[in-house]
C-alpha cells in the first residue's frame, strides 16, 4: 500500500463512487457520462475537479464509501480507472490529501473537470465525461454495483 | 408547420422530418410501429414519472426536486418526439441543478437534448473524436421559417 504523499503514478488506479441515477437502467451494465458530472451547487460544488480515490492507498475499495451515511451506501456502485488512460484524454488527477482528519486516504482531483468549466462551457467538458465513461464501460471496470 | 424541435431532432437522428406539434403530440397515435421503440418510450415515461416524484435529496446529494415548469415540458418534448416516430432516448436523467436530460448513446455518436430549470433547450451532440460537443440551443414551439 502506497503512502498519500507518494507521487502518482501511471500504473496506478483511480476510484470513483457512482451513483445509482447514472446507471443504465436495463440492458448490460454500464454508465453515463455524468457518472463523471461535477458537483454544481451544495456545501461542496467541485471547483478545482471532480473526487477519486487511489486504490493504492486504501486496503479495501468500499472504504472510498466511508465518507457516505450507511444507509445511502447501497445506492452507490464504485468503477476504477487507470492512471495511464488519462493523458490520452488530455486530462490528469492531482493528489488532494486530507492531511487533517483523512477518514479516506488517498483523494485525487482531476481538474480538467470542474463545476466552473462544467457550467461556463460544457460542450468542451462532456466529451471528455463521455470517453471516461465509455471506458468504464467497455473494459467493464465496475468494482461494485448499486444494490438496491 | 415543423418547429426548431422537430427539425433539429429529425436532422441529428438521420430521420425524415415529422409533423406532430406540441398541440396534437399528446392525442397522437402515430406513434412507432417498431416493438423496441415502443418498449424503449415506455421505459422513457416510466422514468420520467419516476423523476417527477423525486422528492428533496433524490439524488443523496441534497438535490431539490425539479419544477413544475420543467417537468412540463420535458413531457411535452417526449410526447412529441414519440407522436413523430423518433427513437427513444436510450436514457433519461435529471440532475442537481434541476435539469432533464434525454440520452442518445448507441453506436459511434452520442446526442442529448437538456431541458434546464430556465426552461432552455439545447440540443447537443459528439461526434466519434470530436473534442468539442455541438451544442444548438432552441425553442421547441417556434416555427422553422
Amino acid at each position: 500500500m502506497k503512502d498519500q504523499q507518494e507521487p502518482i503514478t501511471d500504473n496506478e488506479w483511480i476510484l470513483r463512487r457512482v451513483h445509482l441515477s447514472w446507471f443504465a437502467p436495463a440492458g448490460p451494465t454500464a454508465i453515463n457520462p455524468y457518472a463523471f458530472k461535477p458537483q454544481i451547487g451544495g456545501d461542496l460544488p467541485d471547483t478545482t475537479g471532480i473526487s477519486f480515490y487511489r486504490l493504492s492507498c486504501i486496503v479495501d475499495f468500499n472504504d472510498i464509501l466511508a465518507k457516505t451515511v450507511e444507509a445511502k451506501r447501497p445506492k452507490y456502485g464504485i468503477v476504477r480507472l487507470p492512471v495511464s488512460l488519462l493523458a490520452s484524454l488530455g486530462l490528469n488527477v492531482k493528489r488532494n490529501d486530507d492531511v487533517d482528519a483523512p477518514i479516506v486516504l488517498g483523494h485525487v482531483i482531476m481538474p480538467g473537470i470542474n463545476s466552473i468549466n462544467y457550467s461556463q462551457d460544457k460542450d468542451a467538458v462532456l466529451p471528455k465525461m463521455k470517453l471516461l465513461a465509455d471506458y468504464v464501460n467497455e473494459h467493464q471496470e465496475f468494482l461494485r454495483l448499486p444494490s438496491i | 408547420m415543423s418547429t426548431v424541435l422537430e427539425s433539429n431532432h429529425a436532422a441529428l437522428m438521420g430521420r425524415e422530418q415529422y409533423k406532430a406539434t406540441p398541440k396534437n403530440a399528446a392525442t397522437s397515435t402515430a406513434y412507432s410501429s417498431n416493438a423496441f421503440d415502443r418498449v424503449r418510450w415506455e421505459g422513457c415515461f416510466t422514468k420520467l414519472r419516476e423523476i417527477r416524484s423525486y422528492e428533496q435529496d433524490w439524488n443523496d446529494e441534497g438535490a431539490e426536486p425539479l419544477s413544475d415548469d420543467v417537468l412540463s415540458m420535458t413531457f411535452q418534448i417526449a410526447k412529441m418526439l414519440r407522436a413523430n416516430v423518433q427513437p427513444a432516448p436510450t436514457q433519461c436523467i435529471a440532475t442537481e441543478e434541476g435539469h432533464v436530460i434525454f440520452i442518445w448513446d448507441e453506436g459511434v455518436e452520442y446526442s442529448e437534448v437538456e431541458i434546464d430549470r430556465h426552461l432552455r433547450c439545447t440540443f447537443r451532440k459528439i461526434r466519434l473524436g470530436a473534442k468539442r460537443a455541438e451544442s444548438t440551443e432552441f425553442d421547441p414551439y417556434a416555427p422553422v421559417v
